[in-house]
């Protein structure tokens, strides 16, 4: 017989790794930008393998964050809070709702963005550059809101 | 008056619909009562059109979007990317036979844009919104981004909005 885990564990668990995510995105955020991100880097990722893997990483890191937030944490939360979890969408407008995030129709352009931001096949530096420097500002926004949910988690003492 | 244009509608349609391929026949599929003014009133995916000879004949719309989707996104199209600014569906969109899909949209920009993905990110997302979170992909042609395969497929196939 299986027994789904109380909700608690895994909350705990998800706090402690968009903690760890928001951390390592931090990082690669300030390595890679350390100067503006121009269409001219862009046009470089061909042959400076080290700038492409470091875009790589950021981009990776910035949508599992993303990810992690949106899609297991958030509705985890609800869950416990009596919510029924929905569609993202829904989810994410009930989180604007509560405060927790200031527009769920940024964070899901933000989402969009990802696309724009695989350099094999975004073929335009000037797309490549504007997606990345777009992803750069919302950064802060983004390891808040985590922060903000882990906060809503501890305060419960789920976490 | 009014009645007497429903009467006409219920008693022409199935045979005018018969006549253009990809019309449902039967009257009550794509023409419903209003309640209080008892005029016609299209049902979504269709638009009543003026017909050389046919005074009222009811067409599926184009790129099966309704006239109110149409509205919305060039709404959403002039508000994020200015009044200048012309969309054009591509991609399967286009084919009346399809069955929901993905839809491409193609926004024409006469200005350089200075934050191409975040707009067309923002533009993607409220349409996707408007679309009952259907994907909606959006590429843009402006005169600072490089024409790609991808804008001549759509300007030469798509159908402006």
């Amino acid at each position: 017989m299986t027994t789904t885990p109380t909700p608690e564990p895994r909350l705990a668990f998800l706090t402690r790794v968009v903690t760890k995510e928001s951390r390592h995105l931090l990082t690669t955020d300030r390595r890679l930008f350390d100067q503006p991100f121009t269409p001219e880097r862009a046009a470089q990722l061909e042959s400076v393998p080290e700038l492409a893997e470091r875009v790589e990483a950021f981009v990776g890191r910035f949508g599992r964050l993303q990810d992690t937030v949106g899609n297991e944490l958030l509705p985890a939360l609800l869950a416990v809070l009596g919510e029924t979890p929905g569609a993202a969408i829904d989810n994410l407008d009930r989180a604007e709702r509560l405060g927790w995030l200031d527009s769920s129709d940024t964070w899901m352009a933000m989402r969009k963005l990802s696309n724009q931001m695989i350099h094999e096949y975004v073929e335009d530096p000037v797309v490549l550059a504007s997606a990345l420097a777009t992803a750069h500002e919302y950064v802060q926004t983004l390891v808040s809101v985590a922060e903000r949910l882990a906060e809503e988690t501890r305060s419960r003492g789920w976490a | 008056m009014a009645q007497r244009v429903v009467d006409f509608v219920s008693k022409r349609l199935p045979a005018a619909a018969r006549l253009i391929p990809g019309v449902k026949t039967s009257a009550t599929s794509g023409l419903q009562l209003g309640p209080k003014t008892l005029q016609p009133v299209p049902a979504a995916g269709f638009t009543v059109v003026r017909h050389r000879a046919d005074p009222l004949t009811l067409v599926q719309s184009p790129m099966r979007l309704t006239p109110e989707q149409i509205q919305g996104i060039r709404g959403i199209a002039h508000r994020l990317a200015g009044a200048q600014a012309q969309v054009r569906v591509f991609g399967s969109r286009l084919d009346d036979n399809a069955r929901g899909g993905d839809l491409d949209l193609l926004l024409e920009l006469p200005d350089p844009v200075a934050e191409p993905a975040l707009l067309a990110a923002q533009v993607s997302t409220q349409v996707s919104r408007l679309m009952d979170g259907r994907r909606v992909d959006v590429v843009l042609c402006a005169p600072n981004l490089r024409r790609l395969p991808i804008h001549e497929v759509a300007l030469a196939q798509g159908q402006p909005l």
